[in-house]
């Protein structure tokens, strides 16, 4: 049996806040992560709220090793604690390869975990050691410890922590190397996806992910294939109707076009418990679903994870009197930190609620407009944008809107509000169990 | 013990509920019970609830489950699922009336619960 283990993940910003810190190339630094994570999943994912570095004034000795006045371990415990918080201790190793914890970052180690363990209890602490090609270290749990596996921030730039082995699939007469490089082809390879909703868009979606070789996609739709959907669904045959699930179809095509593809089918309706256990582990997220209230869920589950979270939507209005066809769509990038589908006006609470009446039965829902070339459209916008975020993309406006007519997307500005129930400084990324 | 009323609500439902937690988020008010027995041959028989007492007295509370129940293999015919504090929740339909002049919680979850004694 697998040891078990946990991830650290981390937003862009702080992430690139904390390295700037600890790259200091005369002075070796510590920085205190403030992590939350639930030591019952495993792998578990611990989560970096906010950190801490620990300044000069604190620091007692830097020629055997660093090591700081107890005061800091105190003033972490005080504010770590009523928040729920573990702390993570982190620090860098110069070298390549993966780096070896020294004598005194064992004995030291040991004794801030012990302090924090009497100090706060149920939170999930750790030691954690950088190096140019992997990490070392141990998470201490109140269940148990555990190694690390990972750690991973949306950036930019991405970073996966140590890189991921994957498969060599490199065509050289392969057009994507050609726009991606090899770097960039292995990050797709190393990807893990999620996709909830696999109909109209996400089948679009599935499909071109499974070309471009994203290394496993994880597929959430709990339906079977309906008559109706050969309209739309790419992948499907006549025969799947009433038989196959969609998730099937999408795991038939991996089968058939590039077999190294990965896809984990869990055919059941987000947030199941088995979905949410499913996308935890993933470094992108695309939703194509019709609910506002499935909408929001995602926008929550991502931001709580730190996962980027790429949504796509339609509306298309059937012509009326001397007015043809009328379609509205956008494309909307939530990168952690914000802004998020709320601040961008996407989701609100009427939505929302009106969203979970329908489905408790208290307001009539009805069946909206679909057509498989304006799916196709969003759908790959929302391709292109996972593969720019995987391969390093420096910039990706967060929100764009489709018309037509006259056939046009458009960027519109978005920024997050400080006040946002989700993103904002009160948002539920916040919650912690707490007696 | 506390004299705001709504600590003293939830600590009635800790009583009721061995085990339960009030959630630490901002601005909203949920309380988790753990081990609800399901009464009526409703599959699981034992799960647990989430208090949603957000505007407590005025509002009515709502209470949801960690898992799609069923009896004799059917589902509820209404239902939606929810995310929130990291887990899945299950939100059920149900008509009942609420009087903030008379707001204890421990009533309310129980008369919820007993809206699963006759009907699937």
């Amino acid at each position: 049996m697998a040891a078990r283990s946990g991830d650290l993940r981390v937003d862009g910003a702080t992430w690139n806040a904390i390295s700037d810190h600890l790259a200091d190339e005369h002075d070796e630094q510590v920085a205190a992560l403030l992590v939350r994570g639930r030591p019952k999943d495993d792998p578990v994912a611990l989560v970096v709220e906010r950190w801490r570095p620990v300044s000069d004034a604190y620091v007692r000795d830097r020629i055997h090793g660093l090591t700081w006045d107890g005061r800091f371990n105190l003033r972490l415990a005080e504010e770590a604690e009523p928040a729920g918080l573990g702390v993570v201790f982190v620090h860098r190793h110069a070298g390549r390869g993966t780096p070896r914890l020294s004598r005194i970052d064992r004995t030291h180690g040991r004794a801030l975990m012990q302090f924090l363990r009497r100090r706060c209890p149920e939170a999930t602490h750790g030691i954690l050691v950088l190096g140019d090609g992997g990490i070392a270290g141990w998470i201490d749990a109140p269940n148990g410890r555990r190694r690390w596996a990972e750690v991973r921030s949306a950036g930019p730039p991405p970073l996966v922590l140590p890189p991921r082995e994957v498969e060599p699939d490199v065509d050289l007469s392969d057009r994507q190397l050609l726009a991606f490089g090899t770097t960039g082809m292995d990050a797709v390879a190393a990807s893990r996806i999620g996709l909830v909703g696999l109909s109209g868009g996400g089948s679009h979606v599935a499909q071109q992910l499974i070309h471009a070789g994203v290394g496993t996609l994880v597929a959430i739709d709990a339906q079977l294939v309906e008559y109706s959907n050969l309209r739309r669904l790419v992948g499907a045959r006549r025969r799947d109707v009433n038989k196959t699930l969609k998730v099937h179809v999408a795991r038939r095509l991996a089968r058939d076009v590039r077999p190294g593809v990965r896809v984990i089918a869990v055919p059941e309706e987000f947030p199941s418990a088995r979905s949410l256990e499913a996308l935890r582990s993933v470094d992108l997220l695309i939703g194509c679903v019709d609910g506002w209230d499935v909408r929001d869920d995602l926008n929550a589950f991502a931001l709580q994870h730190r996962i980027p979270y790429i949504d796509i939507g339609a509306v298309i209005t059937p012509p009326t009197g001397r007015v043809g066809v009328r379609i509205s769509g956008q494309i909307s990038i939530v990168l952690p930190g914000g802004p998020c589908l709320r601040c961008m006006g996407i989701l609100t609470d009427q939505r929302v609620e009106d969203a979970r009446q329908v489905r408790r039965g208290y307001l009539v829902g009805e069946p909206e407009p679909q057509v498989v070339s304006v799916n196709g459209l969003l759908a790959s916008e929302a391709v292109t944008a996972a593969l720019m975020l995987i391969g390093g993309a420096d910039s990706n406006a967060a929100r764009r809107r489709y018309l037509y007519p006259p056939g046009i997307l458009r960027e519109v500005y978005a920024s997050a509000a400080r006040d946002c129930p989700a993103c904002g400084e009160s948002g539920f990324r916040s919650a912690k169990t707490r007696a | 013990m506390s004299d705001d009323p709504l600590s003293t609500e939830i600590a009635a439902l800790a009583v009721a509920w061995p085990g339960a937690e009030r959630l630490a988020v901002a601005k909203r008010t949920l309380v988790v019970l753990p081990g609800i027995r399901m009464t009526g041959d409703w599959a699981p028989d034992t799960l647990d609830g989430l208090v949603i007492a957000d505007g407590w007295p005025q509002n009515r509370p709502q209470l949801l489950i960690d898992a799609a129940v069923t009896r004799s293999g059917q589902e509820p015919a209404n239902f939606s699922r929810q995310y929130l504090a990291d887990r899945a929740w299950y939100s059920y339909s149900f008509n009942a009336a609420w009087d903030p002049a008379r707001p204890q919680l421990v009533p309310a979850v129980r008369a919820w619960l007993r809206r699963f004694d006759g009907r699937p």
